[in-house]
This record gives C-alpha cells, sequence and structure tokens, in this order.
C-alpha cells in the first residue's frame, strides 16, 4: 500500500493512496449493495464513481488541482505527474 | 450487544475499579452506607477522557502494527471511505469468515457470489482493485 512511486512528488504519492483506498471502499459499497439492495455487480460503475470521488475530494478539500475532469480521466498518469504541491 | 463484544465488553469492565471498594480495601473499613462510584483506570484524574483511552489503546501496538497505524491515519481522505479501509487492515470487515471466527452460527462461510471459496475479503478485493484500474485507465493509456 505504502510503495511510493518515483517520479511523483509528495503530494501525487497522496492522491495515489486516495484513489487506493476510495476504490477498496467502493468495492465494499458496491459489494453490500449487490447483496442487500439486489443491485447489479458492475467493475465499470465501481470506477467510475471512485474516479469522480477521488476528484471531488481533490477538489473542494485539498485544492491541488488545477486540471478539469476530464483530464482526470483521460490522463490521470499525467495530471498526477504535474500537480502542484499541496499543502 | 454482538456475540463477539461480550470478551471486550469483559476487557473494558477490567480497566474500570470501584472505587469505593478500592479505598475501603486499602483502609479495612467497610462502610455500607456510600454509595459505589466507578473510576477510570487509565490517565490520572480516574474520568475517562477519549484521550486517555486513546493513549492506552495505542500503547498495544508494537514494530509493525504501529509503523502500518501511523502511515495509515496520515492519509487524508473522505473519513468513512478511510474506516472501512482500517477495517480491511484489520481483518473486522462483517465477512462470513468473520462472523464464524466470532462464533456466530452460519449455514455455510462461502462467498455470497461464487459459493466455492471462503467468504474472507483481502485476496478479493486485491484481485478487484487490479480490475477496476485495468478496465477503468488501463484503455486509456
Amino acid at each position: 500500500m505504502h510503495n511510493k512511486i518515483p517520479f511523483f512528488n509528495s503530494t501525487s504519492n497522496r492522491i495515489w493512496e486516495s484513489i487506493w483506498i476510495e476504490i477498496i471502499g467502493e468495492i465494499w459499497k458496491h459489494r453490500n449493495g449487490c447483496i442487500f439492495k439486489n443491485d447489479r455487480v458492475d467493475h465499470v460503475e465501481v470506477f467510475t464513481i471512485a474516479q469522480m470521488k477521488v476528484w471531488s475530494w481533490l477538489l473542494t478539500k485539498e485544492h491541488v488541482i488545477d486540471f478539469s475532469y476530464l483530464d482526470w480521466c483521460l490522463k490521470p498518469l499525467e495530471c498526477m505527474r504535474y500537480i502542484r504541491k499541496g499543502n | 450487544m454482538f456475540v463477539w463484544e461480550s470478551d471486550q465488553v469483559g476487557q473494558l469492565v477490567s480497566l474500570l475499579v470501584n472505587k469505593e471498594v478500592v479505598e475501603e480495601v486499602v483502609k479495612e473499613v467497610v462502610d455500607c452506607e456510600k454509595v459505589d462510584n466507578w473510576i477510570w483506570r487509565e490517565g490520572d484524574s480516574g474520568r475517562y477522557t477519549i484521550k486517555s483511552a486513546y493513549v492506552s489503546l495505542r500503547r498495544e501496538l508494537h514494530g509493525e502494527d504501529s509503523l502500518i497505524f501511523e502511515q495509515f491515519w496520515k492519509i487524508k481522505f473522505i473519513p468513512s471511505t478511510h474506516i472501512t479501509n482500517w477495517r480491511v487492515l484489520q481483518k473486522a470487515l462483517t465477512t462470513k469468515d468473520n462472523f464464524s471466527r466470532h462464533g456466530v452460527v452460519l449455514l455455510n462461510n462461502l462467498c455470497v457470489f461464487c459459493c466455492v471459496e471462503k467468504d474472507s475479503i483481502i485476496a478479493k478485493l486485491l484481485g478487484l482493485f487490479g480490475g477496476c484500474v485495468i478496465i477503468g485507465w488501463g484503455v486509456n493509456d
């Protein structure tokens, strides 16, 4: 879980950790939905929600984002590589 | 209270002592008129504080556990999701595997989806995690 990615700065590594955490959390939620609410198993949905939640968290709480949601979806690695140093 | 919590209640009670009894045993007089009173053994004041409970629980972690704890809570993320992840690390999710480990009787402890493997979560989560990243981002790059 704490494998740092060398060409990322510390903020980018923090974002990487957030993505990891969010996806695990979302899988768990999805599993509960499937079992208790009869939802359909859908990997793409899990991923899309995770993508969106990480984006909105970074935007509103971490204040490190200066790229669009579209960029984030299309080129996440580029986005993380050139992210500005957060607080 | 859940079945597996009874041990934990025992542990909690062991952290409390009956103040009057302690004092009276020390003084070797027992006054039956007095009202009983509980005190919290951790910390100096005898009153329960969240901080003293935290310090006492934190003391139980050693070595690698302690390191994981520090590293993990350094991460800032949506609290509810963060806690779910902590429960994954602590193997404390409500899987059938865990229910049976704590003595809850179930029909079987097989995974609800595949009905073949045990319903434990870590390996599966990791597999799904990889799958998600590949599906979501793999195709774009």
